[in-house]
């Protein structure tokens, strides 16, 4: 059992790392106690500069570790895995009261869209079915399991700084792995291809005609020919990108 | 791939293929015989990075080097994270686990550096009921480091006391990192041989050698940064003959060279190795 004068001066040395302050931590040598908020602001700096590159230069240097800063003070931070503390700033950042949110509409996007890619390529190896080329609407299908699908309001994805916030809308994309090369790459999608995609992920069956069906139905689209042509078509092409297989 | 000895290499990232090929170099002395890597960074990682870790594990023997545990902390041990190391371990036949006498973790928050445990009897006896907590779930021993630190934090016994108390207590053993005793003898006046001297070394199962910065007159820091200096090797061949036979690790993790820098540390490093232990055969 720890005593408490042991545990409190373990808690004022953290809280020091955290917060600069030094108040009651007279058990230390203090002209050294810089060394370790130091290291501790680096790591943090570094690993979220690393995450978040385009963040960091759209904020700037000194915004970006003012926001650094502020998530270490104020955030309990909970992974083990410190490649994966990053996407603990997003929950900060999206938090209801957070200045950086209301400062920059933005944010919570952007840091989500930049840390999707590090997820992505990070994401835990599964057994895959074997898969094939698309060449008939009979046999199921299956998704690239490594993938996300999201619907962006800013375009961020492919317009400059300045015009995202004069062109809000919805701009699904989705953001895959390569499954051969591991290479994270990202697809603008239509609507339909959003929520087609989705059906496929959610349709037991993983059947093109159910899963089209659903898809149109939900958007009050009535199926016709072109309709299967065109979306047939849509799928081998993502078949080609290793999005989409049979199975 | 299981059998941990000679010398060896920090598996980096940075470095990742480099150290893959070196599995095919054909000199002895120039090619690390395992290495080491921190599971935190390889545990749930898929894709590219999976498939660099699999390469290591054929071709190399691995050993592991925890950052997370915080076993001084005031906190409760992250009893989930603990089976997902054990679980790591067993896939991949990794016989050492080392930790960092220190704590990483406190009033439930993660601050991803080592802070100094307080040098006191109490903290003696929580992380010793928490090393054999560990021990018992890993089923292994646990190897503990001493670590390098910039402030003593309300000491009541000496560093070298707290560090043999809970080796011998807890049934651990200890991961001796020579750069860290040479960091802490300048940092905090005292005499590096006294202190070695002063430790359990039958326990000693591992060592670590590293290089360092000199920020001021009185303050290193242990960066892993720069080459291993000419005092440190000279301490590592005055401590192997008060040593067991065990792996030595060269941790480089900033700034990294090319890896025939790299690879002339692991030479010099066998080369006095060979003088005590005469086990590594080198080329005259």
């Amino acid at each position: 059992m720890l005593k408490e004068t042991t545990s409190l001066a373990q808690q004022k040395l953290a809280n020091y790392t955290r917060t600069g302050d030094s108040t009651g931590l007279t058990e230390a040598r203090l002209e050294r106690i810089p060394q370790y908020r130091r290291l501790v602001y680096n790591v943090i700096k570094d690993i979220l500069g690393q995450a978040f590159p385009i963040t960091k230069k759209i904020l700037g240097n000194e915004d970006f570790f003012n926001l650094c800063n502020d998530f270490f003070k104020e955030h309990n931070c909970k992974n083990t895995q410190v490649w994966k503390m990053p996407k603990e700033l997003i929950d900060y950042v999206n938090d209801e009261n957070s200045a950086y949110k209301l400062a920059h509409t933005f944010l919570p996007e952007l840091l989500l869209f930049e840390w999707l890619e590090i997820e992505i390529h990070t994401m835990t190896n599964i057994e895959l079915p074997k898969l094939y080329k698309i060449d008939s609407i009979a046999q199921p299908y299956f998704v690239n399991p490594y993938h996300k699908l999201i619907v962006l309001q800013h375009p961020l994805h492919n317009k400059p700084f300045k015009q995202w916030n004069t062109n809000l809308g919805q701009y699904p994309i989705l953001i895959y792995r390569n499954l051969r090369t591991h290479k994270v790459h990202f697809e603008e999608l239509s609507i339909f291809g959003y929520l087609f995609l989705s059906e496929l992920q959610s349709n037991s069956t993983r059947l093109f005609e159910s899963t089209l069906v659903n898809t149109l139905s939900a958007q009050n689209v009535a199926i016709t020919d072109a309709q299967i042509l065109s979306s047939l078509a849509w799928l081998k092409e993502l078949n080609k990108k290793g999005i989409v297989f049979s199975v | 791939m299981n059998k941990i000895r000679g010398v060896g290499l920090g598996f980096r990232r940075d470095i990742a293929d480099e150290t893959i090929a070196l599995s095919k170099e054909s000199n002895p002395i120039l090619k690390p015989d395992f290495v080491e890597l921190a599971p935190e960074n390889w545990i749930d990682m898929g894709g590219y990075w999976r498939d660099k870790l699999e390469q290591i594990a054929a071709n190399f023997p691995i050993s592991a080097h925890g950052l997370s545990l915080s076993i001084g902390s005031p906190d409760e041990l992250d009893i989930p994270f603990l089976k997902k190391i054990k679980s790591f371990l067993n896939e991949f036949n990794i016989q050492i686990y080392s930790e960092h006498l220190s704590y990483s973790k406190c009033d439930n928050a993660h601050l991803y550096d080592l802070l100094p445990i307080p040098f006191t009897e109490d903290a003696v006896n929580h992380v010793i009921e928490r090393i054999k907590q560990v021990q018992d779930i890993l089923e292994m021993h646990l190897v503990i480091e001493n670590v390098s630190y910039y402030t003593p934090l309300a000491p009541k016994i000496s560093e070298s006391e707290f560090i043999k108390e809970i080796v011998t207590r807890s049934g651990c053993k200890m991961l001796l990192d020579i750069n860290n005793v040479y960091v802490n003898a300048f940092n905090h006046n005292y005499n590096e041989h006294n202190f070695i001297d002063n430790l359990p070394l039958n326990e000693v199962a591992y060592m670590h050698i590293a290089g360092h910065d000199k920020i001021s007159d009185d303050l290193i820091i242990d960066t892993h940064g720069q080459p291993i200096i000419e005092p440190v090797y000279d301490l590592l061949n005055w401590s192997l003959p008060k040593l067991p036979e065990v792996p030595i690790l060269l941790e480089r993790d900033f700034n990294i060279p090319n890896m025939e820098s790299l690879q002339k540390e692991i030479q010099q490093i066998k080369e006095i190795t060979s003088k005590h232990w005469n086990k590594i055969k080198v080329n005259a």
